[in-house]
C-alpha cells in the first residue's frame, strides 16, 4: 500500500507542475502589467520600474516561476493587493466556510443520489424510472444560483425557515451552523443529485442484469438482499468514482452558490479577487482548489483497490 | 416408474411476445423426475432447455408467459408466491450454471457466498455456516478448503470454481440439483472431473439431477433417462442406454454423430446441417422436418409424442420404420 | 432526409428541437420583434409589475423586461456558441496530433489535458478572465478553453480507434502525405462523436455563460445576458417582481435542457450499437425483475 501511495504520488507531479505554471501564468496572460495593478493606473514611470525590478518582472519568466513555486511550497502565498493581509490567511479563513458547503452538499448528493438510482435502476422504463431519469436531466439544466435566488425567496424570505444571507461553522454552534448551511448545502447539490443518480442507475442496471444476480436468485436470496448488498457492492467502483467527481462539481458549484447567499468562503474570496485583479488572492485559491481536486483523486484511486478485489 | 415421483412437469409451454409474434420457447413439454435419479436432458442451444431448467426454480424471466404445472411433491411451483419460491430454491432445488466465473458474484469470496445460502435457508450464525461451507468445499474436492474460503472467484481455476458452485448449490442438500451446461466452459479432462463429481455427490446423497447440456456424450457418462428437445418440444423421452443404442427419433441420432470422440477430428464430426427454426416462425409439421433426411410428406402434420415401447416416448411417425445409427455403429 | 429520422422518432427530441428554433428566431430576430429599446432607461417607472404596456415589467433603471428578455437570447447564445467554437479550435488539432503523432508531443499533450481537467473549470475560467479583464467575449474564451481538454481527449480517442484501419495504412503506402490521411480519413470518422460532444459542452457553456454574467465577469452593463439580469433581479429580489425573477431563470434551464436532450438524442442515432444496446438493456431489466 505504501508503494502504491510512492508511485500515485510521483505521477501527480507533472500535474502539479503543469497545474502551478497554469496558475502562475494567469497574471502574465493579459493585457495589464503586474506592476500596474499593484500601484493602480496613475503611478509614475519610475516607480512602476522599481516596483517591477522588486517584484523580480524583469527577471527571465523561468526563474520567476521558480522563485514563485519556492515560495509557495514554504506556504508563502504572498499578500493580497487590496486587502492588507496574507493571503494563506484569508484562506485560511474561508476554507473552512466552504469545506463545510462542500462536504453537506456532497452528502446530500450522495444520500439522495443512490437511493434515487437505485430505485429507478429496479424499476427501470417504468414510470418512477422516467420520472426520476427526467428529474435528473433537470437537476443538470437548473443554473444553481437561479436555484439559490428561488430558494432563497421562498423559504427564507417568504417562510422565514432560515436566514437568507450569511453563514455558520461548527464553531457558532451546530444548530446556527445547520440552519445556514442546509439551504446553499442543498442548491449546490442538485447537479451532484442528477449525476449520482444518473450513475448509479446506469451501475445497477449492469450489475442487475450480471449472471451472478441470477445465481443469487437461485440461491433463495432475498430480492432486497440481491439489490442492496450485491448489486450495490458490484457498483462500488462507479460510485466511488462519481463521489470523486462530485467533490470537483461540488466546489465548482460553491463558488457562484457562495456569492448569492454571502457566504464568506473561497468562492466569494476568487469572485471579489477576480473583479479587483487580486492575483495573489486568485493564484491561491485555484492552487488550492487543485491540491483538493488531486488529492481526492488520490485517494479514489486507493479506495478502488479496496473495494474492487479484481484490481490489484 | 417406481414409486412417487419427485418432479413431475406436466404439458409446459413457455411463450414470449416478441415484436415479430409470439415465440414458442417451450411447448407441451411433460417428463418427471424420480428421487436420486440422474435425468439428461440434450438439444442445440435455443432449443428451450435452459428456460425448462429455469422454470424449476420458478426463476422465468416475467415477460415469459407460461402455462401447464411443474409439481414438485405434488405442488406447483408456478403457482407458488415469490416468497414461498424463495424457499424452494436453493434448499429444494438448486441450480448451476455454464460459466462459473459470472455466475459468481465477483466481489464477495466464495465462502461468503456458499455461507450465504445456509445462513438464508437455516438461520444459523456466521461460525456454524463457514464450518458448513469449509466442510462442503472439501467434499466437493478443493484442496486446502479454509484458505480457499477466504478467495475470490477471480482467484480460483475453472474447474475449482465450478466446483465451489456446485458446494454451493448442495450446502441446503436440495433434492433436485439442476445444472445447466455444467462443464461447457471447461477443458475437456476437467469436465470429465466436474461430471464424475456431480454424479458421486447425486449417489452419495440422493440428490436427483436434471442435466441440461447440448453434448450428449456428456449425458451418457452420467445419466439414467434422456429427455432430447428439439425447438422447444421433447422428441424423445427414454433411458439413456436405448438413446444410445438405437436412437428411434432422428435428431436423437443426429445429436449422437456429433459427440466429440477420440480418433476423429472435431471437423470430421458430423453437425446437422441447417438451423433450429426460429421460435416465432416454427414449422407447422415436425419441427425437424425442414432439417430431416428422413422427411416425407406426411411429416408435414403435428407429431404427438408416442410410446413406441415401454418407457419409450417419440414424436415421430417414422420412428416404426426407420432404422438409425446408435453409437455402436458410429464407433465401429 | 434518411438522415434525421432520429429526430421525428423521439418526441423529447421534437420538443427540444422546436424549443431551440423559438429561442433561435428569438436571438435572431430580437431588435425587429421586441417592443422596446433594451437599454433606454425609465427612471421614473422603475421595477413595475407586469402590464399591458411591459409585459414582464420594467427593471431597476425602469428599462422593458421583456425586451431584455428577447435580446438576453442573443447575447447568450452568443457566448455559447463562442465557447464551443473556442474548444473545437483548441482541442480538435492537439487531440488529432496527439492521437496520430503518438509519442512525446502525445505524452506531453495529454499531461497538459489532464492537469487542466483537475481544475474545477468555473474556478480556472474565473482566473482567466481576471487576467484578460472582464466582459462576454474574455469570459467565454476562458471557459472555452477550459473546455477544449475533453475536446482534445474525445479527439485523440477517436484518431487511436481509426489510426490503425485498413485505409490508413493504406493510403500512407501510397505516399499520401501525413496531412493529406488526417483530413481525408480520420476526421471524417471523428467528426461525429465531437459533434455530439459539442452539442453537449454548448449546454455546459449556456450555463457558464449564465454564471460568469451572474457574477458580473461576463457580459458587462448595459447589455442584457438572461445571467446578467438574473443578477440586477437578485440585488432587487425583494422588491423586483417575482416574474422577473423566474422568467431569465427558466429560460435558461429550458434552453439547457432543450440542448442535452438534443445531444443525447443525437448520441443515440449516430451510436445505433449503443442506442440498441439500451434497448436491449432495458428489456434485460424487465425481465430480470419478477418481484413486484
Amino acid at each position: 500500500m505504501l508503494r502504491l501511495l510512492g508511485t500515485r504520488l510521483a505521477a501527480v507531479i507533472p500535474t502539479l507542475l503543469f497545474a502551478t505554471f497554469t496558475i502562475f501564468g494567469l497574471q502574465h496572460i493579459g493585457p495589464a502589467d503586474p506592476a500596474t495593478l499593484v500601484l493602480g493606473e496613475n503611478a509614475t514611470e519610475e516607480r512602476i520600474a522599481e516596483v517591477r525590478e522588486q517584484l523580480g518582472l524583469n527577471d527571465p519568466l523561468v526563474v520567476q516561476y521558480g522563485k514563485w513555486v519556492g515560495r509557495v511550497a514554504t506556504g508563502d502565498l504572498g499578500g493580497s493587493i487590496i486587502r492588507t493581509e496574507q493571503v494563506s490567511t484569508i484562506i485560511g479563513r474561508a476554507l473552512p466556510t466552504t469545506a463545510q458547503l462542500v462536504l453537506s452538499g456532497v452528502t446530500i448528493s450522495v444520500l439522495i443520489g443512490i437511493p434515487l438510482g437505485i430505485l429507478a435502476a429496479t424499476r427501470a422504463n417504468r414510470a418512477t424510472d422516467v420520472a426520476v431519469t427526467s428529474g435528473s436531466a433537470i437537476g443538470v439544466s437548473i443554473p444553481n444560483f437561479w436555484l439559490a435566488l428561488v430558494l432563497i425567496t421562498a423559504v427564507a424570505i417568504n417562510w422565514g425557515l432560515v436566514p437568507a444571507r450569511g453563514f455558520a461553522t461548527l464553531s457558532d454552534g451546530v444548530g446556527e451552523a445547520f440552519r445556514h448551511t442546509i439551504l446553499p448545502a442543498f442548491v449546490v447539490s442538485m447537479s451532484g443529485i442528477a449525476i449520482v443518480t444518473r450513475q448509479v442507475r446506469g451501475a445497477m442496471i449492469e450489475a442487475l442484469n450480471a449472471p451472478s444476480v441470477r445465481t443469487h436468485r437461485a440461491k433463495g436470496l432475498p430480492w432486497r438482499t440481491i439489490v442492496w448488498k450485491h448489486a450495490l457492492r458490484n457498483s462500488a467502483v462507479t460510485i466511488v468514482t462519481v463521489v470523486g467527481l462530485l467533490v470537483n462539481t461540488t466546489l465548482g458549484a460553491t463558488v457562484v452558490v457562495e456569492s448569492v447567499f454571502a457566504i464568506p468562503g473561497m468562492g466569494s474570496r476568487v469572485i471579489g479577487a477576480a473583479s479587483a485583479r487580486d492575483f495573489p488572492v486568485i493564484q491561491g485559491v485555484v492552487l488550492t482548489y487543485v491540491l483538493i481536486v488531486l488529492a481526492i483523486n488520490l485517494i479514489i484511486d486507493i479506495a478502488y483497490r479496496i473495494i474492487d478485489p479484481r484490481i490489484s | 416408474m417406481i414409486g412417487e415421483p419427485l418432479l413431475e412437469v406436466r404439458d409446459l409451454s413457455i411463450t414470449f411476445r416478441t415484436p415479430a409474434g409470439v415465440a414458442q420457447a417451450v411447448t407441451g413439454s411433460s417428463f418427471t423426475i424420480a428421487p436420486g435419479e440422474r435425468v439428461g436432458m440434450v438439444g442445440e442451444s435455443g432449443s428451450g432447455k435452459s428456460l425448462t431448467g429455469l422454470s424449476l426454480l420458478g426463476l422465468l424471466p416475467p415477460a415469459a408467459e407460461v402455462s401447464g404445472e411443474v409439481l414438485l411433491d405434488g405442488r406447483n411451483l408456478l403457482a407458488t408466491p415469490e416468497r414461498e419460491l424463495r424457499a424452494v430454491r436453493g434448499r429444494e432445488v438448486s441450480m448451476i450454471f455454464q460459466e462459473p466465473m459470472t455466475a459468481l458474484d465477483p466481489v464477495f469470496t466464495v465462502g461468503q457466498q456458499i455461507s450465504a445460502t445456509f445462513r438464508a435457508h437455516r438461520g444459523v450464525g456466521r461460525a456454524e455456516a463457514k464450518r458448513r461451507a469449509i466442510d462442503l468445499l472439501g467434499e466437493v474436492g478443493i484442496p486446502e478448503p479454509a484458505r480457499r474460503f477466504r478467495e475470490y472467484p477471480h482467484q480460483l481455476s475453472g474447474g475449482m470454481r465450478q466446483r465451489a458452485m456446485i458446494a454451493m448449490a448442495l450446502v441446503c442438500e436440495p433434492r433436485l440439483l439442476v445444472a445447466d451446461e455444467p462443464t461447457t466452459a471447461l477443458d475437456v479432462t476437467i469436465q470429465a472431473q466436474v461430471l464424475e463429481l456431480i454424479a458421486q455427490l447425486s449417489r452419495d446423497r440422493g440428490t436427483a439431477v436434471l442435466l441440461i447440456t447440448h453434448d450428449l456424450g456428456v449425458v451418457a457418462e452420467t445419466c439414467d433417462r434422456v429427455l432430447t428437445m428439439y425447438a422447444g418440444q421433447i422428441v424423445e423421452r427414454c433411458s439413456t442406454d436405448d438413446a444410445l443404442e438405437f436412437p428411434r427419433h432422428p435428431y436423437t441420432s443426429g445429436l449422437l454423430a456429433a459427440i466429440p470422440r477420440p480418433g476423429v477430428a472435431a471437423e470430421d464430426l458430423r453437425s446437422i446441417p441447417g438451423r433450429v427454426p426460429s421460435p416465432v416462425d416454427l414449422p407447422p409439421g415436425c419441427r425437424f422436418g425442414p432439417r430431416c433426411d428422413h422427411h416425407q410428406p406426411r411429416c408435414d402434420e403435428a407429431q404427438e409424442l408416442t410410446e413406441a415401447a415401454p418407457g419409450r416416448w417419440v414424436r415421430c411417425c417414422r420412428h416404426a420404420e426407420l432404422d438409425l445409427p446408435g453409437a455402436v455403429e458410429m464407433i465401429g | 432526409m434518411a438522415r434525421f429520422e432520429w429526430l421525428w422518432a423521439d418526441t423529447r427530441a421534437k420538443v427540444a428541437l422546436a424549443w431551440l428554433i423559438l429561442v433561435l428566431f428569438v436571438a435572431a430576430t430580437a431588435p425587429l420583434i421586441a417592443p422596446n429599446d433594451p437599454i433606454e432607461q425609465n427612471l421614473t417607472d422603475v421595477l413595475s409589475e407586469p402590464s399591458g404596456s411591459h409585459l414582464l415589467g420594467t427593471d431597476d433603471v425602469g428599462r422593458d423586461f421583456f425586451s431584455r428578455l428577447l435580446h438576453g437570447a442573443r447575447v447568450s447564445l452568443f457566448g455559447s456558441f463562442l465557447a464551443v467554437t473556442v474548444a473545437l479550435t483548441l482541442g480538435v488539432p492537439v487531440g488529432l496530433l496527439a492521437g496520430y503523432l503518438g509519442g512525446l508531443f502525445d505524452n506531453v499533450a495529454m499531461r497538459v489535458v489532464d492537469s487542466i481537467l483537475g481544475f474545477p473549470a468555473i474556478v480556472l475560467a474565473i482566473g482567466i478572465v481576471a487576467a484578460l479583464g472582464p466582459g462576454l467575449r474574455n469570459a467565454m474564451v476562458s471557459i472555452g478553453v477550459t473546455f477544449s481538454p475533453s475536446v482534445a481527449r474525445l479527439m485523440r480517442g477517436q484518431v487511436l480507434a481509426t489510426k490503425n484501419h485498413l485505409y490508413v495504412d493504406a493510403a500512407e503506402q501510397f505516399g499520401s502525405p501525413w496531412w493529406r490521411t488526417i483530413v481525408r480519413h480520420i476526421l471524417p470518422n471523428a467528426i461525429q462523436p465531437i459533434i455530439v460532444q459539442s452539442a453537449l459542452l454548448l449546454a455546459v457553456a449556456f450555463l457558464a455563460e449564465a454564471a460568469l454574467s451572474f457574477i458580473g465577469l461576463g457580459a458587462q452593463p448595459p447589455t442584457a445576458s438572461w445571467g446578467a439580469m438574473l443578477s440586477r433581479s437578485a440585488q432587487f429580489l425583494t422588491v423586483s417582481p417575482s416574474v422577473q425573477i423566474y422568467a431569465p431563470g427558466l429560460a435558461i434551464t429550458l434552453t439547457v435542457l432543450a440542448i442535452n436532450a438534443l445531444g443525447d438524442s443525437l448520441r443515440d442515432s449516430l451510436d445505433p450499437v449503443a442506442g440498441t444496446e439500451r434497448r436491449t438493456r432495458r428489456i434485460l431489466a424487465r425481465l430480470a425483475k419478477t418481484e413486484k
